[in-house]
């Protein structure tokens, strides 16, 4: 049985002000931030959401946790339909959200000890010190910073601090944000250790968002790959690194810097221009970049569709990888 | 060889805190010379952005140099006047912070932001728009029209490091410190942005420091490395015997720990186990000690700095040995 299972998602905001509805009156005009998302995680799952800066990740994010509502689709956790405000609000108890700007997501003005205990309050639990302090035990920080203040952390602190407040509520599913942004690669690693021992113990589902492309590959079952606001491909995160479908997410994998200043490249992997969402392509969105466009790319719009076995993309001309590892 | 941009010279900075006195940085010294990227690495926590800050001359007000200095074309700029201090920050020395969003006013579209940026230029308004928008298209973004128009709210957290990219760039700095300036981009955008960032450097012969936690950045785009642990540079080389011939402990943990090196998925990553020491009472040895795996007994005395070659030296008891 699935967690969270999320059908034909998608989400428009307002367009207001300026030229655009100056040159444009008789519409107030909304921007399609994302569209045609399905997905679904099981208890105990980790899902990688990787993909553009500015595809939509983050407000999907925030669409599945009714922070930003969406538009169309649905949304089911724990086999309930969530819709309303106050079917969000319930499924909050057991989720929880670890934000990508980690200082800037921490109250100022509040101590360490008050943004770990305000979890609990909100949702009318008692919040003893002794529960504080095994928080900050939990995520390597001393105990003495329930009394520091958010700008008296470096940006890793910070951080761990993010993650404490994320699982201090015991949730379900956890979404995190780029939670190891900002981290050196020991204590990112000693970060991802943990939410993954916290997986095993408690059988968390997480998704996580992250550029570190690395990382994803290391603790996620499955991954998803974000483009313009469509999912570009989805599967098992070893057959995906192998041998990834979309050509989107081929450009991905191929431009990761490698950490050996003997492999340096010359060249950047995508070329074309950059498409935006106020003239998003037509039929595929990866049109613009893709090497292999063809004139059906620019009339019919692909669908997400299973090229071989658990492994889905979205482009017209995908097939199934040939050799071992398919 | 180029004499020094920039040179900081046994710099300690301590933060006045509720709990006593913290030593962020403890005699750490950095040369920056034209036309080189110089990176900078280290476990969260160690001094990297107090450095940065003491460049810029924007530490925050519980922050106290307790000695050394950084200059700036051989001038001390910690000393200077705060106006005098101003005018380099607008004109020579510009930041790409860590946080994007706390570099920009919430309550300002981008495009008023970006053109108050160049409040030191002469020029018309409608002029700094066009450089914004230059700048922009440069950075990758889609649409700069629109993103003039937009708050920071209204942007992606890569959007935001773009545009903070391109407000950094506007006054065409001699020194460009960059604060993770690449962390909320994906690995295209990321690629292009180092591209940039090695053609600026030839376009300027300007200096670029880059702080990191990305040793494929690293890799891919700094020509020297500093390497700091606990307030101190522990280790200093070329970007190629950084990584393939380190000689300082902590330098060859952290390459062991980047998750980049591994081709088959590992169920549990790589750590240091420890902490970094209490920075309010640091310890009299090597800092590192508690965590080494050749530690030995004389590393509880202050170990010393080892030049292995005009380019290397590392702050250890060992480094004097093959590697
Ligand atoms: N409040 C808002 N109002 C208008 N547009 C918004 C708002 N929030 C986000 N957007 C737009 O939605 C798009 C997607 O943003 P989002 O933050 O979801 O991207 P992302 O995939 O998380 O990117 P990144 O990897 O850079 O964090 C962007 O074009 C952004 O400008
Ligand atoms: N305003 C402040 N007041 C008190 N202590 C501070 C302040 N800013 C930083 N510190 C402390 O100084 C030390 C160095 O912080 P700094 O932000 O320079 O580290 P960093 O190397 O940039 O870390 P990161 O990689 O996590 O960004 C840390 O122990 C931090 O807690
Ligand atoms: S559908 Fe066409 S343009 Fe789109 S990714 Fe596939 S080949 Fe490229
Ligand atoms: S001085 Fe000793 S403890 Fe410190 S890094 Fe060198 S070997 Fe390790
Ligand atoms: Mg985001
Ligand atoms: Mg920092």
């Amino acid at each position: 049985m699935t967690l969270l299972t999320v059908q034909n998602l998608a989400l428009d905001l307002p367009l207001r002000g300026g030229i655009l509805s100056a040159l444009n009156p008789k519409s107030r005009r909304s921007l399609q931030i994302f569209a045609d998302v399905s997905f679904t995680l099981n208890p105990g799952e980790t899902l990688g959401l990787v993909g553009e800066s500015g595809s939509g990740k983050t407000t999907l994010a925030r669409a599945l946790l009714g922070l930003t509502p969406a538009t169309h689709g649905t949304i089911h956790f724990d086999q309930t339909a969530r819709r309303t405000p106050a079917d969000f609000t319930a499924m909050r108890a057991h989720t929880a959200m670890m934000f990508q700007d980690a200082i800037a997501s921490l109250s100022p003005r509040m101590t360490i000890g008050a943004l770990l205990a305000e979890p609990l309050t909100i949702h009318g639990h008692p919040a003893p010190k002794t529960k504080i302090a095994e928080m900050l035990a939990l995520v390597g920080l001393p105990p003495d910073f329930t009394t520091r203040y958010p700008h008296e952390l470096s940006g890793g602190q910070a951080r761990r601090v993010g993650v404490a407040r994320a699982l201090v509520l015991n949730p379900k599913l956890v979404i995190a944000d780029e939670p190891t942004a900002g981290l050196d690669v020991s204590v990112q690693g000693e970060i991802l250790n943990l939410m993954t021992d916290l997986k095993t113990r408690l059988n968390l589902s997480y998704l996580i968002i992250s550029h570190n492309l690395a990382m994803v590959r290391h603790v996620s079952d499955r991954i998803a790959v974000m483009y313009l606001g469509r999912l570009v491909e989805i599967g098992p995160t070893r057959q995906t690194f192998a041998h990834p479908l979309h050509p989107y997410s081929q450009s991905l994998i191929a431009s990761e810097p490698l950490p050996d200043p003997r492999k340096r490249r010359q060249d950047l992997a995508i070329k074309g221009e950059i498409p935006s969402l106020l003239n998003r392509p037509k039929a595929c969105v990866f049109q613009s970049r893709c090497p292999l466009v063809q004139a059906i790319c620019r009339t019919d719009p692909p669908t997400l569709r299973e090229i071989s076995p658990h492994r889905f993309a979205r482009c017209h001309f995908a097939t199934p990888p040939t050799g071992a590892l398919s | 060889m180029n004499p020094p941009l920039l040179e900081i010279d046994a710099l300690s900075i301590a933060y006045h805190t509720d709990h006593g006195k913290l030593s962020a940085l403890r005699g750490a010294s950095l040369i920056a010379r034209a036309g080189e990227v110089i990176g900078i690495v280290g476990e969260s926590g160690c001094g990297k952005s107090t450095l940065a800050a003491s460049v810029i001359n924007l530490l925050p007000h519980a922050a106290q140099v307790t000695s050394g200095a950084v200059r700036y074309k051989g001038q001390d700029i910690l000393t200077l006047p705060p106006e005098a201090q101003r005018a380099l920050r607008g004109q020579d020395i510009a930041m790409i912070f860590q946080d994007p969003m706390t570099a920009f006013n919430p309550v300002l579209t981008m495009g008023a932001q970006l053109v108050d940026f160049q409040h030191a230029a002469q020029i018309p308004r409608a002029e700094k728009l066009n450089r914004a928008r230059a700048l922009l298209t440069r950075v990758g973004m889609p649409d700069p029209d629109l993103t003039l128009r937009r708050y920071p709210h209204q942007l992606s957290g890569g959007m935001r490091q773009r545009v903070a990219i391109a407000a950094a760039l506007l006054m065409n700095p001699t020194i460009l410190v960059a604060d993770e300036p690449t962390t909320a981009l994906d690995v295209t955008m990321e690629a292009q942005i180092i591209h940039l960032l090695r053609d600026l450097r030839r376009e300027y012969q300007g200096a670029i420091l880059v702080i990191t936690h990305h040793l494929g950045v690293v890799a891919e785009l700094c020509d020297r490395v500093y390497v700091m642990y606990a307030g101190e540079v522990v280790e200093e080389a070329l970007v190629d015997d950084l990584f393939h011939a380190p000689r300082h402990p902590y330098t060859s943990g952290l390459i062991a720990c980047d998750p980049g090196h591994f081709e088959q998925a590992a169920p549990i990553l790589p750590t240091i186990p420890g902490r970094l020491p209490d920075l309010r009472n640091p310890p009299i040895g090597c800092s590192f000690a508690p965590r080494c795996p050749l530690a030995e007994t004389i590393c509880a005395t202050p170990p010393p700095r080892v030049q292995i070659s005009p380019t290397q030296s590392a702050l250890c008891h060992k480094a004097g040995g093959q590697p």
